[in-house]
């Protein structure tokens, strides 16, 4: 190889002068000069055997060759120097005249181009090469033939520039056309296979991410210090109607708009300032959004954007407050029911002594009047039934010592929260039944001094009845009144409901314990309410049918209570 | 009613009533009210306890709480069906819960109260319940006594026996069975012999007893 490279290198420079001398003549000479002027370059160029990779040209030395005038002394060494530098270079090099003929081109251009290798020889036609490189497969097209290769023409005689272009062996390479002062053209070929894989690489995971973002049902967005859109996914643009690519500069705060609460800006504007996540949980439209902020930070480490991802959870928080609203409810009915509870544990309870006693009787009053007794018989029955007795009477002493070992909680609150609980509690049961819930409350606080616990009970229990008394008679307006006035030193709570109301007789034994005149009723609700009502040292009273009524509820039930309104707040209210 | 000329006749044993209850104080005093009436009682803590305790050939009724810890009242009852035990039986809840009747009926409860209940109306039932397992016992030993008399006959008087009951004279069944009247006349006395019946109305309605049951199961 040492050999080919001195012999190149002394015949490089004749190569260069030979172009120059073609050039010239090519300008200032007809065609046909210009023709004999070739081969003659021709004749020279194959002895210089300057690409010396090239099998072709090895295997063609002209004869000659031999004959070709040596390079001066000076000459030579400079062609050495360029031969050195132009085969040194990683880009193919190519030389061509103002005709388009090769002038010359190193060892790397001929590699890119193996299919036409043989013919880059000088002289050789630039389209010609082209058109064969192209009939050969040697380039990967993306459009038809003809139309490329015209481009492709233009791109090295007009235009100059740099294209790229895909090679059929899987290469990129870098086509850039330089225009020389004699108007010829040099081509340098740069290899950029893996630049464009990289890019490729690049790309594709670029589309995997955006695919993934766009998968996503929660908005993603980026945005800048003001708030402006850089990027949305399809989801968030979804979210307010729009196309991600509608949404791109403009505003992310405006489009929440005008939802109220949405304090997008802020959350922007802090998460820059600290360069830190902010978290936000809004309502806008009747949805509740979970808007999490965080820093997008650019090459120096500043923040610059910000990445705002919002998740709908709507029915998540729906699922929450409907299982608090659900533990409350039990809760409280849970309190109310004890007496219930109490009632019936007590019943199991006694049954059993109870019944013992009823057997020892009557097994003793069958043994005497059959005449078949012993005094040992009726003693240990006698016994039995005593011991009996005393555990009915246990139990019972239990009872009311646990009832009052039961704390007394009073303090003084305002009826307005009470009331307002209790609506809260049994809004859903009312909806449920299509009956609406007025509350009409004094416009000032009430302060009672009272067991919020118990008032609420009692409260619930009116409100139940109404309720109950309502879906029983099925009356065209569904309504239930609860109104609270100040009656001197008292406050008088009444419920009115459009049910079928009560007769005198009902009235009067309405709060009686284990009246009812409901069938699944156990008659304790109302008692209970009128002994706590009584302990608070307020009264408790059903109105009937023929009692005055407001003119709407002309028919309903009403049922009222007082509660003695608080001495120590007196001035307040 | 079956004749009552039943030499091989049950048990003279008297009946009882197994009482079990968990509860101390009410079996207790169970027994004491049910003693007071003549009746024999005996009184069981659990299921188990009574199983472990029971004889299949001693009569008597069953009345057993429904909730008890371990064997439940209605387990109790599957239990002795599946010994072909179909005694008489009284089952008490605290919780009378319909579900838990129907499947008491079903497993063949007689009664199903409902705890707190009225003394003079579970005494009432359990002499009832007494009253129908001992009309059982008899009914069913007389008929394994006829059973076991009928055993005893040849096919020839088998033959002849099954004609008279259906209500054949002498000489239909000489006819019909291709012999002499003189010869059918033999073996109706010995059919008579050994069914140890007077005449051909008591044969009939001895034999009529046992038709009732057409071979079902009658022993235990």
């Amino acid at each position: 190889m040492k050999r080919t490279v001195r012999t190149r290198g002394g015949r490089y420079a004749a190569a260069l002068a030979l172009g120059r001398a073609a050039t010239s003549a090519a300008r200032g000479s007809p065609r046909v000069e210009r023709d004999a002027e070739f081969a003659r370059l021709k004749r020279l160029n194959s002895l210089v055997r300057w690409v010396s990779s090239s099998p072709a040209s090895n295997r063609k030395p002209a004869p000659s060759a031999r004959s070709a005038p040596a390079p001066a002394a000076d000459g030579s060494a400079i062609e050495r120097q360029l031969t050195n530098a132009i085969e040194s270079i990683t880009e193919g090099f190519a030389l061509w005249d103002a005709d388009d003929r090769l002038i010359l081109c190193n060892a790397k251009f001929r590699a890119f181009y193996p299919a036409v290798a043989s013919l880059l020889h000088p002289g050789a036609s630039y389209e010609q090469v082209l058109r064969d490189a192209l009939s050969k497969g040697a380039y990967c097209v993306d459009s038809p033939a003809e139309d490329w290769l015209q481009r492709r023409l233009h791109a090295h005689r007009v235009r100059g520039g740099t294209c790229e272009e895909r090679l059929s062996d899987g290469r990129w390479l870098l086509a850039t056309e330089h225009p020389t002062s004699d108007g010829g053209r040099v081509c340098i070929r740069t290899d950029i296979t893996q630049r464009k894989q990289a890019e490729q690489a690049v790309r594709r995971s670029r589309a995997t991410l955006q695919s993934m973002i766009d998968a996503v049902d929660d908005m993603i967005a980026m945005v800048n210090a003001n708030g402006v859109i850089l990027a949305i996914n399809r989801a968030g643009a979804q979210g307010f109607g729009r196309q991600p690519r509608d949404l791109v500069g403009r505003s992310l705060p405006e489009q929440f708009d005008p939802g109220p609460g949405v304090p997008l800006q802020d959350m922007v504007a802090g998460v820059l300032a600290e360069a830190k996540g902010m978290h936000a949980d809004v309502v806008w439209r009747d949805r509740c959004l979970h808007l999490s902020a965080h820093p997008v930070m650019d090459g120096s480490g500043a923040p610059t954007a910000v990445s705002i991802f919002s998740r709908d959870i709507t029915e998540r928080v729906r699922g929450e407050e409907e299982a608090r609203d659900h533990q409350n409810q039990l809760t409280r009915y849970m309190r109310i029911a004890t007496m219930g509870e109490m009632t019936a544990a007590l019943a199991h309870e006694l049954n059993q002594p109870i019944a013992a006693i009823v057997n020892y009787c009557n097994g003793s009053l069958r043994r005497l009047a059959a005449d078949r007794w012993t005094v040992e018989d009726l003693e240990d029955a006698i016994n039995e039934t005593y011991a009996e007795a005393k555990r009915a009477r246990d139990i019972i002493q239990n009872v009311s010592r646990f009832v009052r070992k039961a704390p007394q909680h009073r303090a003084t609150s305002d009826i307005a929260s009470v009331v307002g609980s209790v609506a809260n509690l049994i809004r859903k049961d009312l909806q449920r039944h299509g009956i609406e819930l007025v509350i009409d409350l004094p416009s000032v606080a009430v302060p009672v001094n009272v067991n919020a616990v118990e008032i609420e009970q009692t409260l619930l229990n009116l409100l139940r009845n109404s309720m109950e008394a309502i879906t029983e008679a099925l009356p065209p307006t569904r309504k239930i009144v609860l109104r609270a006035t100040v009656q001197e030193r008292e406050l008088e709570i009444g419920v009115h409901d459009t049910g079928t109301g009560l007769s005198p007789d009902t009235a009067a034994q309405i709060f009686d314990p284990f009246f009812t005149t409901k069938r699944e009723g156990m008659g304790m609700g109302l008692a209970i309410c009128r002994t706590i009502v009584e302990d608070h040292g307020g009264r408790i009273w059903a109105e009937s049918r023929d009692s005055q009524s407001p003119p709407q509820f002309a028919g309903g039930g009403a049922l009222h209570f007082t509660l003695p309104i608080s001495e120590t707040n007196n001035a307040a209210a | 009613m079956p004749p009552h000329d039943t030499t091989a006749s049950v048990t003279e044993a008297p009946s009882t009533v197994f009482v079990i209850d968990d509860h101390g104080g009410i079996r207790k005093s169970l027994r004491y009210l049910m003693e007071s009436t003549g009746l024999d009682v005996e009184v069981f803590e659990c299921a188990e306890d009574f199983l472990g305790a029971y004889q299949p050939t001693r009569p008597g009724c069953v009345v057993s709480d429904v909730y008890m810890p371990g064997m439940t009242g209605v387990e109790l009852l599957e239990k002795l069906a599946g010994k072909g035990d179909f005694r008489p039986a009284i089952l008490i809840s605290g919780q009378g819960d319909i579900p838990t009747a129907v499947q008491a009926m079903k497993v063949g409860a007689v009664d199903f109260l409902e705890k707190p209940f009225e003394d003079d109306e579970l005494l009432e039932r359990v002499q009832q319940c007494v009253r129908m397992d001992t009309e059982w016992r008899t009914w069913r030993a007389e008929a394994i006594d006829i059973l076991e008399r009928m055993d005893t006959l040849s096919p020839r008087e088998r033959e002849v026996m099954d004609l008279v009951v259906d209500g054949n004279s002498t000489k239909e069944i000489a006819r019909l069975l291709e012999i002499s009247p003189k010869t059918v006349e033999i073996h109706r006395g010995h059919v008579m012999r050994k069914m140890r019946v007077r005449s051909s109305l008591e044969l009939v309605k001895t034999v009529l007893v046992c038709r009732k049951v057409k071979g079902s199961a009658l022993k235990p």
